[in-house]
């Protein structure tokens, strides 16, 4: 074979393991970056959700932390062999968030959303939010599950070993990077403000180039660190087979996760001093602990793990552990003295866009749903290259799935967004409904695109009822809890409006996209498009 | 199309695997320096061995090639363990 030859039959093949991947995982992948793209703001989602059902008055003051612990633990009795861990309120969500290691069968207690008093499993923890003013427990901590719900959904899909999964799939998307590059390469800087409307296919072609080519640097990073989140795991077995010979132990010391115990010492400790210690620890290091994790709480060996932001710093996590008895550091900053746990602060900190404020959690969204629209047009060049090679009804069945699997998602999602304002605040396993509703939605959009002749007009509808429905939340918003809304904005909690304003600008441009996308709307732009160059 | 990519996915992560253990054992580094770029070029290396079976005409050739690397790398880290 010439060389020529041969450079043609290479990027031929890759050319087709492009393409073919592309839709093998375009579902799934479009999941990831579409749940992944709205949770950059999930701050913001959560205090959308949860403050007009449960208002807290920012001028009020705190309860000591002592108070709040010891009325919280009277209703949940703590296994204090186990772990006590506090997310203490602050301005991104305004509760406290209590973990709890329960006592077992003694622990009767009545569990938030029920009326009649429920005895816990043994390993089960209650998650519980707090009202850090009253020291009222306000609810399950998956009441509103709404932002939880999309964040696992990018990292998991809600399915068993999902992690995994998904750690594949990214894989398969880092292979689709490189192989686009492959491609693409000799009309990467030639190329890059090519965008030819007159021919469909060209339109598309250029389209999905243009945003591969914008958003590669952040698509190559998200790879990477999305690989180091989900499947790292494949190179920690080999390496602790390998090089520490199944010592887990050591292996996790190197890597800066130290096992650090106590045993239980069975003599009770006065914790009104070990809270003055933990005061007086944030006094001596000029800060305020955002996490506390106690392990035997109440015992002489209590320990105290604490984790705090110092921004100042771009590896922010400061993580320390101190004896409660005399407040003596048993082990100093664990992440910032190892390079592995630093490199993974820095992993953690690109992939969620943590060190630049909200300008930068914004952009990543853009980038993040320029990446999901570059799957969905990848998916129609494949469908469209393929449409005289396979029969109709296989056609038929790949478009319903591909374009219905991504369409539903985004329809599915709409609806949670209108479950989670609408569903009663008092149902048992609200939380759980976000989830049972996005399946059956999504699973209905997948059908319905099966079963239309015309699967592309599908995204069309999709859109519009997507848009429909986001107007109905924000509707549904104001209708509950109008006269909170204005009150929380005028408190400093401007995410409840701000997220009502993101869906009115989501609901106007998937309604100008739907309408772009319909037979005239098409016919339009073909009309007006300059001729081809 | 799926034998190449089982052959990216599985003799690709064997010889991943195994360069890597070559380079624990070559690099004058830090344990914990070692991990972290051991975790960062194993990805790389592993899709790029992907991507690069994916360009070949056929699975075949690309076992052709990963096979004795694999051995050697291998052969390597054992004389190494030794």
């Amino acid at each position: 074979m010439t060389m020529s030859g041969s450079k043609n039959q290479t990027l031929k093949s890759l050319i087709d393991a492009h393409g073919w991947l592309g839709v093998i995982i375009s579902v799934a992948l479009f999941i990831v970056f579409w749940a992944g793209s709205i949770i950059m703001f999930m701050p913001e989602l959560h205090r959308w959700a949860e403050t007009p059902a449960h208002p807290v008055d920012p001028a009020a003051n705190d309860l000591p932390m002592a108070t709040v612990v010891d009325n919280v633990l009277e209703q949940y009795p703590l296994n204090t062999e186990e772990h006590l861990t506090i997310v203490r309120a602050n301005a991104q969500r305004p509760y406290h968030i209590f973990y709890i290691d329960l006592l077992g069968t003694a622990g009767t207690t009545t569990e938030v959303g029920t009326e009649s008093p429920v005895t816990h499993p043994q390993d089960s923890v209650a998650e519980l939010r707090i009202d850090p003013k009253t020291g009222d427990i306000v609810g399950d901590l998956h009441q509103f599950n709404l932002p939880d719900f999309l964040f696992r959904l990018h990292y998991d899909l809600r399915l068993p070993g999902g992690v995994y999964l998904v750690g594949l799939v990214t894989l398969f998307f880092l292979v689709l990077i490189f192989t686009g590059i492959s491609i693409h390469a000799p009309k990467l800087f030639r190329h890059f403000f090519l965008y030819r409307p007159a021919r469909t296919r060209n339109k598309l072609l250029d389209m999905h180039n243009i945003i591969g080519v914008m958003s590669l640097p952040f698509s190559l990073m998200f790879a990477l660190t999305g690989l180091i989140f989900n499947l790292s795991l494949v190179f920690q077995i080999a390496i602790a087979l390998a090089l520490y010979q199944g010592d887990i132990g050591t292996l996790l010391e190197d890597a800066g996760y130290p096992v650090i115990e106590e045993a239980v010492a069975g003599e009770p400790m006065d914790m009104s001093a070990a809270w003055q210690t933990i005061s007086d620890l944030e006094t001596e290091y000029d800060t305020r602990f955002s996490l506390m994790r106690f392990h035997n709480y109440g015992d002489q060996n209590g320990i105290l793990e604490v984790y705090w932001q110092d921004e100042t710093q771009f590896i922010q996590g400061q993580e320390w552990y101190f004896r409660l008895s005399d407040g003596q550091a048993i082990s100093e900053n664990v992440r910032g003295n190892n390079v592995m746990r630093q490199g993974l602060e820095v992993v953690a900190a690109l992939h969620f866009g943590t060190f630049a404020g909200f300008e930068l959690r914004f952009l990543y969204f853009v980038l993040g749903m320029g990446v999901a629209g570059m799957i969905v047009v990848g998916n129609l060049m494949w469908l469209d290259k393929r449409k005289k090679q396979a029969t109709t009804g296989t056609h038929r069945f790949i478009s319903g799935m591909t374009l219905g699997g991504c369409m539903g998602t985004v329809v599915a999602t709409s609806v949670i967004f209108l479950a989670e304002r609408i569903l009663p605040l008092d149902w048992v396993d609200r939380g759980e409904w976000i989830g049972r509703l996005f399946a059956t939605s999504l699973s209905f959009y997948v059908i319905a695109c099966c079963l239309s002749p015309q699967p592309r007009q599908m995204i069309r509808y999709g859109l519009f009822s997507s848009g429909v429905l986001a107007l109905l939340t924000i509707i549904a918003g104001w209708v509950l809890y109008g006269s909170t809304q204005l009150p929380l904005w005028q408190d400093g909690y401007r995410a409840v409006i701000g997220v009502d304003l993101g869906l009115l600008a989501y609901a106007v441009l998937a309604f100008w996209v739907a309408r772009v996308l319909s037979p005239r709307g098409i016919q339009g732009l073909a009309q007006n498009a300059p001729s081809a160059t | 199309m799926w034998s190449k990519t089982a052959t990216g996915l599985f003799p690709g992560l064997l010889l991943t695997v195994s360069i890597l253990l070559n380079l624990f054992y070559l690099l004058p580094w830090a344990q914990d320096t070692k991990l972290l770029t051991g975790l960062l070029f194993g990805f790389v290396a592993w899709g790029g061995i992907m991507s690069w079976c994916y360009s070949l005409k056929n699975a075949w050739q690309s076992l052709r090639v990963l096979f004795p690397l694999l051995i050697l790398s291998a052969l390597l880290n054992f004389w190494m363990m030794s």
